[in-house]
């Protein structure tokens, strides 16, 4: 007979795998063509953070984007742009990756909240857990960390930063759609 | 499996993973501390000499990484306005500096040894929390394996798509994928745990 708690756990492990190897998949799908950004990259990969913490929750959705990184840091070119290895971590980029975990964490924790304040309501729930969750932590550690790395005022570091919040607000939208179409089993 | 790795016998490729991480480790911090523009850039050429010293694939690589050219150029000139030349080039110096010494260790390290590497750090701490340290390398092979299996269920999806419409696939194909995925998921679980029902993965 199985054991059950071994299962959940081997059931967390596979999952916490396919989310890290979603974001890396995200990374290669060519960048969807939203005319509405004018020109600004949207990579998918943060959808694949706020997806991380409304599918897994905060805990697992945390190390999905610890395995993704660590990956990463192991030599696999799995961020967008086919970037990877080591140098990432001490590039201008670095604090919006940890910025990552701090937001799937945040987005799961956000979802469990709402969820028990309001369980009908799976977008609008999903939605303001990616808005808050997935967007505000990303930059909280980014724009320091670009600030520190390129030596930039934390002003300038924010100002370029903040071109990317329009196409997080599409990514928020797309991410809490996806979650509420999923059917009831596997959400 | 992909890898950023250059097989090869170099003077690098001899060193142990362990002192090659802690070394960038140190390197960097010294760097982001520095001010002489002399020693940043003495640093470069010698982070450049040790690509070349890895023959002609390393200089391949040192080339490789152009693509960052724009973006760190980018913010070297943004920088140049605001708070004066000086100032950005050091900036714009630390930054290759640091991405090409740690790039470094990526091409000249297997993967293996900077898993093992990792491993070896925090089995004492797994210990002590009680979980099992392997669990950390069955979830990177578990991953790095579901990249292609990704790959090939959205361009299935994908296919499937085409033969039923000849519009350009919307972003409702992310439905099936993701809920394909995750079933397939369950299943994988499943047959991990029998195999080895007694082992807490």
């Amino acid at each position: 007979m199985l054991d059950n708690s071994a299962m959940t756990s081997t059931r967390d492990l596979v999952r916490i795998a396919l989310f890290a190897a979603l974001i890396a998949v995200l990374g290669l799908i060519p960048k969807f063509d939203l005319p509405f950004t004018a020109g600004v990259p949207i990579t998918a990969q943060t959808m694949g953070v706020m997806l991380a913490g409304l599918f897994l929750g905060a805990r697992n959705g945390f190390l999905a984007i610890v395995l993704f990184l660590f990956v990463v840091a192991l030599g696999a070119p799995v961020l967008s742009g086919g970037r990877g290895g080591l140098g990432v971590f001490f590039g201008p980029t670095v604090g919006f990756l940890i910025g990552w975990a701090a937001g799937a964490w945040a987005v799961g924790e956000i979802y469990a909240r709402m969820k028990r304040f309001q369980s009908e309501r799976i977008f609008i729930n999903a939605l303001i857990a990616s808005l808050l969750g997935g967007i505000i932590p990303i930059y909280v550690f980014g724009i320091p960390g670009l600030s520190l790395i390129a030596s930039m005022t934390l002003e300038k570091a924010a100002m370029v930063s903040l071109i990317f919040v329009p196409g997080d607000v599409i990514k928020a939208l797309l991410a809490a759609w996806l979650l509420s179409k999923m059917p009831e089993k596997v959400r | 499996m992909i890898s950023l790795y250059i097989s090869g016998d170099s003077w690098m490729h001899r060193q142990p993973a362990g002192a090659k991480l802690l070394a960038v480790l140190a390197l960097s911090i010294t760097v982001l501390a520095a001010q002489s523009l002399i020693w940043l850039l003495l640093l470069l050429v010698g982070a450049a000499g040790a690509y070349n010293s890895l023959g002609p694939k390393g200089r391949q690589r040192l080339f490789a990484s152009r693509f960052l050219l724009p973006l760190i150029l980018g913010l070297g000139f943004a920088q140049g306005f605001i708070v004066g030349w000086e100032a950005a080039l050091r900036a714009t110096l630390k930054i290759f500096v640091m991405i090409m010494t740690a790039d470094l260790v990526t091409a000249t390290t297997p993967t293996q040894a900077i898993l093992n590497c990792v491993e070896r750090l925090i089995t004492p701490l797994c210990r002590y929390i009680g979980r099992d340290p392997r669990k950390i390398s069955l979830a990177v092979a578990l991953m790095i394996r579901f990249i292609p299996v990704l790959v090939s269920q959205w361009q299935a999806q994908r296919e499937a798509w085409f033969a039923r419409s000849n519009r350009k696939p919307s972003l409702r194909l992310l439905t099936p994928f993701v809920a394909q995925a995750l079933s397939r998921t369950d299943q994988i679980a499943e047959s991990l745990q029998a195999r080895s029902p007694t082992s807490r993965h």
